[in-house]
């Protein structure tokens, strides 16, 4: 998907909606976001129309069954769930089924093909939710077809999150105000500065961090360095970048959606980080699979404490794990990070000052580990990825190219410092000031222009 | 937009539209001018630098030029030629397009009088959406000289047409190596510079070096004869018009490969008589037709290459004087030739 055209579909809309009253601009909204997804291929709306029929009959049969809705849940959260299983499990195990089926036609550098229709795991997710809410009855069934369809197609966070729950998305959106003056400004900020992680940093990064992966260790030392800690920052340009520009398109439509990464960079224990990337999942996973296994836990083992907490870590973390793919590479992503959230939680202070000593050694630790754990995603298979680890740690002879060095690290500069200042100089009001935001709109469009990376791809986690 | 048809009951005080939509318009002003200003500062240096090849080729006044890929730029060292005059503007990645923006873009009182064409056939199989000119971006600020090439830089591209009116678009990664080579020159005498590396280098996909082999059709690994495609058969005609136009020789040659077998020249059979029947009427030398006898000293000798397609310094040296013999031999003294001279 070209961004260019993305942003400009997406400016006309805004302005176009702004002139809509609420009804007919929710409708335009529906619309434009199954259009949106048809402009990828014309029957991915097909099979989102018909999670949508699914979910919203669901919900009103889960509701309709009263107390006893179990087994209505279950059902209607197996169908939801049907196509994600089917493309993201059945047909990799299974790739001669592929044939004639819609999928993503995209392209992800180093990736290879991707099976799954695009946003496939984001908006089944949010059904998911909405119906488990259902079932709960934190909320009852949504009469509205179009409201419940609209919240789970809205494009700006259709084909990568963030996951947004209905309780927070459906009724702004259809009663969608219109942008405060502040708020389109804040908007565009975000998106130029999306556009300039995606298009300077993660783009760039990618073919180096490609060509690492690729030689598997065989680029030595260098390259392992290159695969995991350019392959960290790549995928935060990416996916961070992707979230930023989806923030910013849905407050041009008056709508906040969640800010999915809080300068994780900065994050001094994993369980910090894990409160700071990819938040609408983890957030997600926490209230629909964390804590339901540990009340479960609580109520049908007799286990120690101990015991319990990993058990029901472990589980969480094995499904982000597969929420990722259903590979041994995303399987043992989750687990080592079950792993490293114990080990953390084992030895972590709790009360008392923490010495800046410590600040500094946990910041230094959890940036390596999350550097070293993120090659998982990444990497095709475990041997590529104990190839990498092995070349990093005998210092192994070899290297990768850098084209254009010094705009790589320039560009890397840059973001962690406008992520350190969002971290710890936070600017309140910068929207509201005309002046500088038009400036540094100005500034940010003229370093894309300049130093953006020609030859770019689709953003990582539309494959997920 | 009139601010005034915008909402206002979610304006914050002072903060409305009308500011709103006044700080837009500055900032896309204020963008104009800076593209502007820094085009026309831009454009400046890169008339002096070292980075523009046709302020390279233009400062030794040269006779003969080379173009042609990293295949031609490392296997003809001018100073090892018994023709004086002669400049190698081969590049990596220099394809058809690549070639002809350089020879286009050459001003109208250039010395050239002859050109020295490393044939690539696999270049005129390429469409521009295989990414056939690719590699024209590295020198993109002459794409907008030449308008009839423009087409080769955005493909069908319509919102990058529509970026190229910018400077810093056209400009885009390339400006800090053009003002730091107009700052400090790096002028090349003869356009040669021998290989720095000696162990052939690894496969990596952003390598132009390597990239050519991996992206154009293999024609040895293919049984059937390769066809030209439309665009290749466009920019074969956009230079055959160039040649003719400048009145100069072209010499066609077939790029030096380690023990280049008959099989390649087959399967591009069709491909070879579509160039020979453009370039009908016009002044050519045509250097691919020779037996492989030509360059057998040089073809079938590993020592000289680097890899299987590029030569080392000694290779260069054998390939230079083998080619200045044949170019004696074959092409001086001949003008325009209706059947290929050899």
């Amino acid at each position: 998907m070209n961004l260019v055209y993305y942003v400009s579909y997406l400016s006309v809309l805004a302005i176009v909606a702004a002139f809509l009253g609420p009804r007919t601009r929710a409708a335009l909204l529906l619309l434009a976001s199954l259009g949106f997804y048809g402009f990828i291929d014309w029957r991915f709306p097909l099979l989102l129309l018909a999670i949508i029929a699914v979910t919203y009959g669901g919900g009103r049969w889960i509701e309709a069954s009263g107390p006893k809705n179990g087994f209505a849940a279950w059902v209607c959260g197996l169908a939801v769930f049907m196509p994600l299983g089917f493309y993201k499990y059945i047909l990799t195990w299974l790739e001669a089924l592929q044939v004639g089926l819609p999928t993503s036609d995209l392209y992800f550098g180093g990736y290879g093909a991707v099976l799954i229709p695009v946003g496939l795991s984001f908006y089944t997710f949010q059904c998911l939710g909405y119906l488990i809410d259902v079932k709960r009855g934190a909320y009852g069934a949504d009469r509205n077809p179009m409201r419940l369809g609209l919240f789970i197609c809205f494009f700006p966070q259709l084909l990568a999150g963030p996951i947004e729950r209905y309780s927070q998305l459906a009724e702004p959106l259809w009663s969608t105000k219109r942008p405060t003056p502040s708020m389109a400004m804040e908007g565009l900020l975000w998106i130029v500065y999306g556009l300039f992680l995606k298009i300077v940093v993660a783009d760039r990064l990618a073919v180096p961090v490609d060509e690492a992966f690729h030689q598997a260790g065989g680029a030595g030392a260098q390259g392992s360095l290159i695969a995991f800690f350019g392959f960290y920052f790549q995928l935060f340009g990416d996916f961070g970048g992707y979230s930023l520009i989806a923030l910013g398109a849905g407050l041009l439509f008056g709508i906040r959606l969640t800010d999915n990464f809080k300068q994780p960079f900065f994050a001094c224990s994993i369980v910090e980080f894990w409160q700071r990337w990819h938040i609408s999942l983890t957030r997600w996973v926490g209230d629909y699979v964390y804590r339901p296994v540990g009340r479960w836990m609580l109520r049908h083992t007799a286990w120690s404490r101990n015991i319990q907490e990993s058990m029901t870590a472990v589980i969480t973390w094995v499904t982000i794990g597969l929420w990722h793919g259903a590979t041994l590479t995303f399987l043992s992503f989750g687990v080592v990070q079950a792993g490293l959230i114990l080990l953390y939680k084992s030895r972590a202070r709790t009360k008392g000052r923490v010495p800046l000593w410590r600040l500094l050694a946990g910041w230094l630790m959890t940036f390596v580990i999350v550097a070293v754990s993120f090659g998982l995603v990444r990497s095709p298979d475990m041997t590529s990825y104990w190839g990498l680890l092995a070349a990093l740690l005998s210092f192994a002879d070899g290297s990768v190219a850098l084209v254009q060095a010094w705009l790589i690290y320039l560009s890397i500069a840059i973001m962690v410092a406008i992520e350190g200042i969002r971290r710890f100089f936070p600017v309140r009001g910068l929207p509201e000031n005309f002046a500088i935001s038009a400036a540094l709109l100005t500034f940010g469009i003229m370093f894309i222009l300049l130093f953006g990376f020609e030859g770019g791809r689709s953003f990582v986690y539309f494959r997920f | 937009m009139p601010s005034q048809n915008l909402p206002s009951q979610n304006s914050e005080g002072p903060a409305n539209w009308r500011h709103f939509w006044l700080a837009l318009i500055v900032a896309l002003i204020s963008l104009v001018v800076i593209d502007r200003t820094f085009g026309w500062v831009m454009d400046q240096l890169y008339e002096k630098s070292s980075k523009n090849p046709i302020a390279q080729i233009e400062r030794t006044k040269p006779e003969w030029l080379v173009v042609g890929s990293s295949v031609a730029k490392y296997a003809v060292d001018p100073s090892f030629m018994d023709i004086k005059q002669v400049y190698n503007a081969g590049r990596n990645g220099q394809g058809i397009y690549y070639a002809t923006l350089i020879l286009k873009a050459l001003p109208e009182n250039t010395s050239v009088k002859r050109v020295i064409w490393f044939v690539d056939p696999g270049d005129l199989v390429m469409t521009l959406k295989d990414g056939g000119a690719e590699n024209i971006r590295a020198v993109s600020p002459l794409v907008t000289r030449v308008p009839s090439l423009r087409k080769a830089f955005t493909g069908d591209d319509v919102l990058k047409s529509i970026a190229l009116y910018s400077h810093l678009y056209r400009y885009r990664e390339l400006a800090p190596g053009i003002a730091a080579r107009w700052l400090r020159p790096h002028w090349q005498e003869t356009g040669y510079s021998p290989p720095a590396f000696v162990d052939p280098p690894k496969p990596q996909s952003n390598d132009p070096i390597t990239e050519d082999a991996e992206k154009k059709p293999k024609a040895s690994s293919r049984k059937t004869v390769l066809q030209p495609s439309t665009d290749g058969q466009d920019i074969l005609r956009i230079l055959a018009d160039e040649i003719k136009k400048r009145d100069w020789q072209l010499v066609l040659v077939t790029g030096p490969v380690l023990n280049d077998d008959r099989t390649t020249k087959e399967a591009f059979r069709d491909i070879y008589a579509l160039l020979r029947k453009t370039m009908r009427g016009l002044s050519v030398c045509d250097l691919t037709t020779l037996p492989a006898s030509g360059f057998a000293n040089v073809i079938g000798q590993s020592d000289y290459f680097f890899d299987g397609a590029h030569m080392n310094g000694p290779g260069a040296k054998a390939m230079s004087r083998q080619l200045s013999v044949l170019l004696r031999q074959h092409c001086l003294g001949a003008v325009t030739s209706e059947k290929p001279t050899h």
